[in-house]
Parts: C-alpha cells; structure tokens; sequence
C-alpha cells in the first residue's frame, strides 16, 4: 500500500496536470494490476460505505491512546481531520510498512464491515497495530467514510489510456460505467474489446480566434453567417446506434450529468451535433451561476433537475447517419442541420442557435450591441464557405461584447498563496448608505501597482478577521465584468462573472461609486 | 516571590538581575542557545555555553561581550546559584537552572530528548519550578526513530539520483543543517549548502566543534544531477534557488508530521525531523524534572498546561513569550 500512499501525496492539490498524470503513470507502472482495478476505484469516488461513525472512531482511538477526548478536539484543531488525530495519536511499534497491499487492505476492510460492532472494533485495534501511522491514516479514512481526493477525471483517463494504449474515449466511456473493484479486473473493463467501442469516439473541436481590430477591417462581412455565444458548456453530443455521449471540449464524459438530453436518443436518426448547454427557463437566457452548480454534480437529484433544467443550444452538425459532414461548408451544415431538427417536439431540450447573416458592418455591430439584452457573451462570425476544422482558426471568430463597468471600492484584503503582499481583494460598492462586498478576487493590477496598494493597506488597517484585513474605504478600483446573475450565497445577491480589474486611484471621498440597485440593474 | 517572572523584556529574575533569552536590550541576559528567537542583538552582557560562544558572535558581531560556561558547572550571581545543563536542541543548547535558598527552577529553552549524536544529550534536570517549552505538545506529533528518518532520506536521495534530479532539503542553518548533513550517505552524490549553512559550518570546524563540511555551489556547467543541496526555504524563491533545474524538493521539519503542515508548504516530499521535544518526549522531560509547577511557554501552551492539569495533578499555568520555537513559516 506504501506506492498508493506516495501517489496520494504527489496528488497533493496545486499539482499541475502533467505532474498528474506521470505521478499516475509511475504509480501504474510499479503496482499490480490487482491493486490498480482499486486504486482507480478510490481515485475516482467510489468510496467504500463506512464501516464505523467518526464519533466511535475517535473514543476507540482516544481509549487505545489513553487520552482524554477534549486533547482529541483540541488536536483536531490543528490536523482538521479525526481520521488523521486518530492515526496519529495512537503510538506506534511499527515503522515499516505492511507487506499487505492496496486491494487486499480493500478487501480486509470490506469483509470487517460484515461483522458485529464489538467485533469489528477489536479488529480495528488489531489492525492498527500492524500498520505505520501513514497507512493508519488511509485506513482510518475508509473506515468512516472520508477518503476524498482533488483529481480530476481527465488525467485518471488520460493516465489509464497511456498505460493501457487505449483510445481515451474508450477508457472514459467504461470508466463512467456502473463498475465495482471487486467484478472486475483491468482486463474485463478496459481491455477487451466491444464492436460498439468506436461509437463513443468524438471529433476533434473547432475553435474561433478572438475577433482583433486589424481582422474588423479587413473581413467582407457578406461571407459570414453571425451567432450568438453564451454562457454555457461547449459539448458534442453524440446519438449513434441508440447510444448517447456528451463530451466537452476538454475530453470529459458528460453523460450522466444531464439525463435530460437522454430524450435525443428517441430521435429516429444518428448524428453528432456541437452545441453548448445552458441552463434556461426561458429559451436562450442562459444562467451561469446556476448552469455551474449542474456541471459539478455527477449525478444530478430529481430536485437539481427540476430546480436547475438546462437544454443544449445547437450549433453545427458534424455527422448525420454515419455519413462525416465535416468537410462541407458551414452553410451547407447549417441546412443540413435545420431541415433535420425543423420538426422536433418543442419538449425536446434542444434549441437551434439562431444565425444571422447581416449585410453590413454596421448590422453586425447591432447585433453585438444586443448581446447583453439576449444575455450572450458575444457573437460568433463563421465563415460560409468553411469546413469544420480541427483545432483554433480564422473561419470562426469570437466577438465579444463590451463589459459592464463599476467602480468599487476596496473593503477587505488578504494574503493568500504565501504571498508577501496582499494579493486578494475584497470590492464593495454602496447599498444605501452601506458598503457591500460585491466581489472577491486576486488582484489583478500591475505588480508596481499591488506592491503600493498593499504598502497602503498595511497602514490603514481598520479590523482583522483571522488572516483577512479590512481598510479604510479610499481605493478606488475600477471594474469590468463579462456576465451577472441571481445569487443566494452571495450577500449582495449577485455573482459577477470574469471580473478585471481596470485601474485604481486613491480617493478620501468615495461617494463617487457605483451602488448596488445600479448592479442589480444589469440583471 | 517567583525567583522568576515574566516581564516585558522577558523571563526575569529579579533578585539576581538577570534576564533569560530576553526579547528586549537588556544589562545581563543568560542564553539558553543560538536561534534568532533566544539570542537576540543589543544586550550589555551574554552568558552562554562555551559552544554557543563561536555561534553567538558570528550571528550577533564579533564585538558582543559574551562569557562561556560548562555544563554542569554553577556560578553565582547576586547570591542566586546558575548551571547549565544540555538541551539537546542544537549545538551549545542548554537548559539554565537557577537555585535561591533552596528553591530550584529550570528553563528548559528548546529542546529534544532524542540523541542526534550531533550535539551533547538532553540531561534532566531535578526542580521545583520547570518553565517549558510546547512547540509540539499535542499527541498528534510522535517522532519516529532518528534512523528510520535518515533513512528515508539516504532513499529519497538516492531515488532522485538515479532519475538525475537534484535533491534539495529545506532545513534551519543552525541546527537541523548540521544534523542531517552528519547523516547524508556520501557514496550517493556530492553534498552541497547554501552560503548561509556553509557559514555556521565553518564557524563550528574553527572552533573544534563540529566537523562535517559540505560544498559551496559555485555557478558554473554543473548541474548538480546527483547531488543533494541543503538549504533554508527563503532561498528557493531567489535567483539562488531557481538556477537548479527540475529538483525534487524536500523539507524536514516537525510540521511534515501532519497533512495540513505538508499542504501547507505545497512539496511533494515531507520528513518528520525536529529538534523539539515530541509529545512523549515533553511529557518525559517533565515527569523527569520532578517539577511540583509547570509554566508553558511558546507552543501549544493552553492545551499542554490543561493536560498536565488533569494527567499528572501538577500546578500548571501558560505564559505568553516571544518564543517562536520550529516556526511554520520559515
């Protein structure tokens, strides 16, 4: 079990995604293929029910160490983990690892949880006893249940598919499926093939470039067609043979998260469409505050899907009954893809993306200025006469629209990632004659800007709360936001989205900035 | 009367006149040992062990006035009886007992019941009052063997070797520097410090103290592949510190003993190692002392004091000080 503990600490939070994945490959590479079908089963989620309750796992520990229970709280404290005081507390005669590796421990604690409590605390001693403080620590997380990890699924796959030589898709796709450490082996679930494994396989994304100045003058606004983007995930979703996938742009299986578009599969054809999705009540006005809380759940409770529903806003059509669409032009796929979808049901969680096709510059212009009316981030020009390329190119480009502005005040400040100066801000602006938070970020100004606003806050401290300083309210810092929702977590009742800061100033009057009913007026 | 009492200056002894690693300029300070939070600038006169001399005026100025003493060895000051006694810390640590009329108090300074074969054990030492330390005085921290420690990090290096990757070890240059650097396996690599480690070093090879050397790294084509560097953590975000390409870095410290500790300087390589006393080695060292009143100073005082309450009976109390002990911060 010593190489899935060295794992866990090189999985450390903060670790880039490369570092992810050779830590995973090494990992692979070293243990059997036993302990691996496990690792991966952990690494992925699937944590293993409790076998006993926090509350039973301390007083066994604080009885074995001898120790009173407020020492126990009180060193929960400092470690924020009973799991972790547990290991720790008892001393120890061992500092060798045990011989016993990853599945067998798996294996050991899922037969304890079969046994009558008394029964299985006197084992836990026993176990306890056998093992090092580190190993302690894992055991003690499976027993009650706590063992998380930060690890996305996008390296576990792509480590798997290097190891293995598989295709990623092929590895996301059974990956994602119901399995259990215990039915199957590597083999059985990835290994062998299945004749409906090219089925999954998405195409390579098309992406637009950022619409600059030099490219506005020279392009014939005549040969593109221009529509909305919004806030929403990018995905392809796939219907072949019966069998529906979303990929995101990234390569993550999105399946499960939305049920909803399950109702494509009923859809007498196949075909793979590029879309994003968007969480709306309304046709079109996207939310991405709530939109988030969707994409983070794995699996969605009836409540979230009713509470947050989300559709898929259709773009292009890259395959249509196993026939590749790519290479015709984009106006030829838009066709294709409006005589297909003209007579869907009107309950299907599918909206085609309008498109447009102005005729001047000017047009254009209007339809970006009514970005923010429809809730958009910007418009996309795409070439008529393009194929659906692979990758960044010129046939699409993205143009986004102004962003709002405020003018906020600086409320609290904080030094964060071990930084020397105060690198976080708090911004605020008026809610009658109160200052509200409106948002929290890094600061992203000049370093010759944040070194003297930070020599300025280190003298005009007016409370502290833990790390987090507050100041006099005389930094006035310039704000531009892309989009605005509907908050309840937030104490002013709106999230900002893709803040900048633009400039500060110093200022004794602060009357001057924005006020709250002004924000919510964006909405 | 206290024969010691705790003012803004520092640990006092009011008949004696004379402060114990005070953190303000006073007349008379005794030193327990040369860390920057015992043995501050600016007092008149220095008393210390003879080893924390050489350690003294190289950090402090060679012009300090400072008078060496034996362990073991008792002077007297106003009437009040002082020994020094071994800490087992660092190099020239020291516990200080003062005794009046037959009353026994001992400042006890950071220290360590583990002998690290580098500096003179931890001796206890007898007394009615015992002011001590409680850097790591919660029974999360329980130091494993000193061996099985070097071991991991003979393993750790030799690991990185062979993938030539420089190893760095984040460690005090005072202290903990010279203790890993005696227990480093030479046949692995090279072994090299930074300036600031080199020169305490050298302070201790002049004065016959301590022997081990290691390089200086000097710019040039090396690349250091094999080797091992050992270094105070502040020099990793300089110029000094980024010139090693792909190193694996490491940090000994007692902290490494807890997740939210190794998380919180963000290294993939942590390894318990601590010139402090651990939980059973701070309970040890009291029981040892015989001590009817405990007073704890810097650590997890409250929660220690509580402890020695209700475990053992004895009449505890915390102070606070501007003791700082193994700081997470460095």
């Amino acid at each position: 079990m010593k190489s899935f503990i060295n794992l866990l600490y090189k999985l450390n939070d903060g670790n880039s995604s490369s570092n992810v994945v050779s830590a995973l490959l090494k990992y692979f590479n070293r243990a059997s293929t036993k302990e691996i079908i496990w690792a991966i089963s952990l690494l992925k989620g699937n944590r293993p029910k409790r076998t006993i309750t926090p509350p039973v796992l301390k007083k066994l520990a604080c009885e074995q160490a001898n120790i009173p229970t407020w020492l126990f709280e009180m060193s929960t404290k400092i470690t924020k983990d009973i799991a972790e005081t547990s290991a720790l507390i008892i001393e120890k005669s061992t500092h060798v690892h045990s011989k016993k590796t990853l599945d067998q421990w798996c294996i050991i604690l899922l037969e304890l949880a079969t046994f009558q409590q008394e029964m299985k605390l006197v084992k836990i001693i026993a176990i306890w006893d056998q093992t090092t403080a580190e190993e302690c620590l894992l055991i003690n997380k499976l027993l009650i249940g706590s063992f998380r990890t930060t690890i996305g699924q996008l390296e576990l796959v792509e480590a798997l598919s290097i190891f293995l030589k598989i295709e990623k898709h092929i590895i996301a796709v059974r990956f994602e499926s119901d399995w259990s450490p215990h039915d199957e082996s590597l083999e059985s679930l990835f290994e062998k093939p299945n004749p409906k494994d090219h089925l999954a396989k998405p195409f390579p994304f098309c992406f637009a470039n950022n619409f600059v100045k030099q490219t506005k003058k020279s392009i014939d606004i005549l040969s593109f067609g221009v529509e909305y983007f919004r806030h929403g995930l990018r995905c392809q979703v796939i219907k072949r043979e019966n069998s529906l996938y979303i990929w995101s742009k990234t390569g993550q299986l999105y399946t499960r998260s939305f049920p909803e578009l399950l109702e494509l599969k009923s859809l007498p054809f196949d075909f793979v469409i590029d879309g994003q999705i968007i969480c709306s009540k309304e046709n079109h006005i996207s939310d991405f505050n709530r939109l988030e809380s969707r994409i983070n759940k794995k699996r969605p409770t009836k409540k979230i899907l009713i509470d947050i529903p989300i559709m898929i806003n259709v773009f292009d059509i890259l395959e249509m009954e196993q026939k590749d669409f790519r290479s015709f032009s984009f106006e030829k796929r838009r066709q294709a893809l409006n005589t297909v979808f003209i007579d869907i049901p009107v309950t299907m969680p599918m909206v085609l993306n309008e498109l447009f096709y102005p005729s001047t510059m000017e047009e254009c212009n209007l339809l970006l200025e009514k970005a923010k009316e429809v809730k958009a981030k910007g418009i996309l020009l795409k070439n008529r006469t393009s194929p659906y390329l692979e990758n960044r190119n010129d046939n699409w480009l993205k143009w986004r629209k102004d962003p709002f502005k405020l003018k906020t005040v600086l409320l609290y400040a904080q030094k964060m990632n071990r930084s020397s100066v105060y690198n976080h801000y708090s911004l605020a602006v008026m809610n009658k004659d109160l200052l509200i938070p409106i948002a929290k970020l890094e600061a992203s100004l000049p370093k010759k800007n944040i070194l003297e606003i930070s020599k300025w806050i280190a003298k005009n401290i007016v409370d502290k709360f833990g790390p987090v300083r507050q100041v006099k309210p005389s930094i006035i810092i310039n704000i531009t936001f892309e989009d605005i929702a509907v908050s309840t977590r937030h104490k002013s009742g709106v999230i900002l989205k893709s803040i900048k800061m633009v400039s500060w100033e110093k200022e004794e009057n602060v009357e001057e900035i924005s006020h709250l009913t002004e924000v919510i007026s964006f909405v | 009367m206290d024969l010691l009492i705790n003012n803004a200056n520092g640990l006092y002894c009011p008949i004696a006149d004379v402060y114990i690693d005070p953190w303000r300029p006073v007349e008379k300070a005794l030193i327990t040992h040369g860390h920057s939070d015992h043995a501050r600038t600016g007092h008149t006169k220095y008393i210390a062990h003879n080893h924390s001399v050489p350690i003294l005026k190289s950090r402090l100025g060679k012009n300090i006035n400072i008078h060496g003493v034996k362990f073991g060895e008792s002077f007297s000051i106003n009437g009040v009886s002082c020994t020094f006694y071994p800490a087992g810390h660092i190099i020239g640590s020291a516990q200080i007992k003062l005794s009046y009329k037959g009353e026994d108090w001992v400042v006890t300074g950071d220290y360590k019941i583990q002998k690290d074969g580098v500096c003179t054990p931890f001796e206890p030492v007898k007394c009615h009052t015992i002011i001590t330390e409680s850097t790591f005085g919660l029974p999360v921290f329980q130091w494993k063997p000193q061996a099985t420690v070097f071991e991991q990090i003979n393993h750790w290096w030799k690991t990185n070797a062979e993938n030539n990757r420089t190893s760095i070890i984040c460690t005090y240059s005072l202290g903990k520097a010279q203790r890993i650097l005696k227990y480093l396996d030479p046949s692995i690599g090279s072994i090299y410090a930074h300036d600031s480690i080199n020169k305490i070093n050298q302070v201790l090879n002049e004065a016959g103290i301590y022997h081990n050397q290691a390089k200086k790294v000097v710019k040039d084509l090396r690349t250091f592949q094999k080797d091992i560097i050992l270094t105070p953590p502040n020099t990793l975000k300089s110029k000094w510190g980024k010139q090693f390409v792909n190193p694996s870095i490491a940090m000994a410290s007692g902290w490494m003993a807890i997740q939210s500790g190794r998380k919180r300087f963000g290294l993939e390589t942590g390894f318990v190692l601590s010139d402090h006393a651990d939980w059973n080695g701070l309970n040890k060292a009291i029981i040892a002392s015989e001590a009817e009143r405990v007073i704890v100073t810097h650590g997890y005082k409250k929660a220690y004091a509580q402890w020695l309450q209700t475990e053992y009976g004895l009449n505890a109390q915390s102070i606070d000080t501007a003791f700082v002990g193994e700081s997470p911060e460095i």
